[in-house]
């Protein structure tokens, strides 16, 4: 019984909460009034399953690479490989296919893994530490964008408003069986990076302690950075980029149960999946009957957070 | 002898200087060895290099029959905590989940959290560190002497009998450094822990040491019993710029270092 009331557990009915009420609340509100039957089933459900996924995907995915590099300030946005999937489903536009498998764009995953191990030569070879790492991964965002905004220079003018919005985050393309799949696939995801939560863990304290416990460090680093691709592959690849979810739910969630993986992760999965269908909902509904992009809502509300921290790290180094 | 090298050399590029040249050494149980040498003189380095935290190393490097290095990283865990000079962490993290990541290789598969036994280590580890009382503070927020107490508890938590401690008292008190020092002896004495300290206070450290290792410019200097090793001409050798005379301590009758004019 006391097991039910622990801080842990108690830390994952207030998320499992969170998640529903916020569920209830995708399904409830919307850009026009009114909630018949097929606006809530075929438009509100399927994105308010979309948006679950992405943000948990994205939360975990965050979680994962800050404990990876050692750094609070890294998450697939801020170090450029959310700009490495966008890259690869552009070029899948350009080239005409997407090898598509499981609901996922393929070169959205092979453009985020040759960004992410292109980070990790970058952070193994300079001997500048972790801001290194963040001006690399924002290297790394301007090239892809440069890349991308090329491709819509010359790209069909009529694709442009939906790719555009694609660009900025967006989740209102969502259908029901994608949607599902999205969540589903995430979820086996996020089980696969939890396998590592002892190595995890040990990556908190930097690389080499990390190996001095026991943790063989190259091929967990090798299995997490490939688990983190197909995950932002897969959350990219539906929603386009979407940031900040990644940096600020792993850093909320700590100051509730810690920085330990076996508890971190779960907690990360459900607490994205709730924040994202919130920001969804709230993309519906300010500027309605129009609706913004989620991905600018979230940088409106990541954007000065990310800021916080650097200040917040300053002061303690 | 239950932990070996011989000829161990390592330089971090080709065509670089050698960091570590030509270095053997035997450890028995019951060993406690203060190393010493100056800035630069490849301690840090022979002490990772030992401990399998860098690779390339030529020689051999032995524990028990076994070559060492061709372990997993798990099972020399289980044989040797090294523990770094420095100690940083960006997250939130008690001192306990600090020492608990000690019992990393020892626990088995992601599907078992901790147990009994990782607790019985972890909180014993504590107590002879002088550190339970830290047991729920952020690591963030403890001194520099303090985060050197937990990282020597997390150390011994492994369970491992080789110990490779880098500047391990070198922040601490003199109240803990004298606690930490006996703890130390007594596990090689008691317990047949081998211990290799860095330090760079020898008066500190020969108080308490068993042998000791001269170290300068990649190569061992001298190694043997504190009152064989520590002599004026090894010490002119570490340090040619400063002048040392060699006396006995009045209190304990170890020898002890003094600057002379």
């Amino acid at each position: 019984m006391n097991a039910l009331f622990s801080r842990t557990s108690r830390a994952y009915w207030t998320a499992l909460a969170a998640w529903a009420l916020s569920f209830a609340l995708a399904l409830k509100i919307g850009s026009v009034p009114g909630a018949d039957f097929d606006l809530i089933y075929q438009l509100r459900l399927p994105r308010a399953i979309l948006a679950s996924a992405v943000g948990a995907g994205l939360a975990i995915a965050g979680a994962a690479l800050q404990a990876l590099f050692s750094n609070p300030l890294c998450e697939p946005y801020t170090i450029g490989i959310s700009a490495g999937a966008t890259l690869g489903t552009v070029v899948g536009a350009v080239i005409g296919t997407q090898l598509i498998f499981m609901g996922i764009s393929g070169l959205a995953f092979v453009g985020a893994l040759v960004f992410a191990v292109l980070l990790l030569f970058v952070a193994r070879r300079s001997t500048a530490g972790s801001s290194s790492l963040l001006l690399a991964g924002v290297m790394l965002q301007f090239f892809g964008a440069s890349l991308v905004s090329l491709w819509m220079v010359f790209a069909d003018p009529t694709g442009i408003q939906g790719a555009l919005s694609w660009l900025l985050g967006d989740l209102s393309r969502a259908r029901l069986d994608g949607a599902v799949l999205s969540l589903a696939l995430v979820l086996i995801l996020s089980f696969f990076l939890w396998m590592d939560w002892r190595a995890l863990d040990a990556f908190l304290i930097g690389e080499e302690s990390a190996l001095a416990l026991g943790v063989d460090t190259h091929a967990a680093r090798r299995r997490i950075i490939f688990f983190v691709s197909i995950l932002v592959g897969a959350c990219v690849s539906v929603a386009g980029m979407v940031g900040f979810v990644g940096l600020l739910i792993p850093h909320l969630v700590r100051r509730q149960v810690g920085s330990l993986h076996f508890s971190l992760l779960p907690l990360c999965v459900v607490w994205g999946a709730a924040s994202l269908t919130f920001a969804d909902s709230l993309a519906r509904f300010v500027a309605r009957p129009y609706e913004l992009p989620v991905g600018v809502v979230t940088a409106l509300i990541g954007a000065p957070f990310f800021l916080w921290l650097v200040m917040r790290r300053g002061a303690a180094a | 002898m239950i932990f070996s090298v011989e000829a161990l050399s390592f330089r971090y590029r080709r065509h670089e200087p050698w960091v570590v040249r030509d270095f053997s050494l035997g450890l028995s149980p019951g060993d406690f060895v203060a190393l010493l040498g100056p800035n630069g003189g490849g301690k840090s380095t022979l002490l990772k290099l030992l401990a399998g935290i860098i690779p390339g190393a030529e020689g051999v490097v032995r524990y028990q029959d076994r070559n060492f290095l061709a372990l997993s990283p798990a099972e020399r865990a289980l044989k040797v905590a090294y523990s770094p000079a420095v100690f940083h962490v960006e997250f939130p993290m008690t001192a306990e989940q600090a020492v608990m990541m000690g019992r990393t290789a020892s626990g088995g598969g992601f599907l078992r959290h901790i147990n009994e036994s990782d607790r019985a280590s972890v909180g014993e580890a504590m107590e002879l560190c002088c550190c339970s009382r830290l047991r729920e503070r952020d690591v963030r927020e403890l001194s520099g002497g303090e985060r050197q107490l937990v990282q020597l508890a997390r150390s011994i938590a492994t369970g491992a009998k080789i110990l490779f401690l880098d500047e391990g008292l070198s922040q601490m008190d003199l109240n803990h450094q004298s606690a930490i020092g006996k703890m130390l002896r007594g596990l090689a004495t008691d317990r047949g822990y081998a211990i290799i300290l860095v330090a760079h206070d020898v008066n500190l450290a020969v108080e308490w040491a068993s042998h000791c290792l001269l170290m300068k410019g990649g190569r061992k200097i001298a190694y043997g019993p504190v009152e064989k090793a520590l002599t004026q001409e090894h010490l002119r050798e570490l340090y040619p710029d400063t002048s040392f005379i060699v006396g006995t301590s009045p209190a304990t009758g170890s020898p002890k270092v003094f600057f002379s004019k």
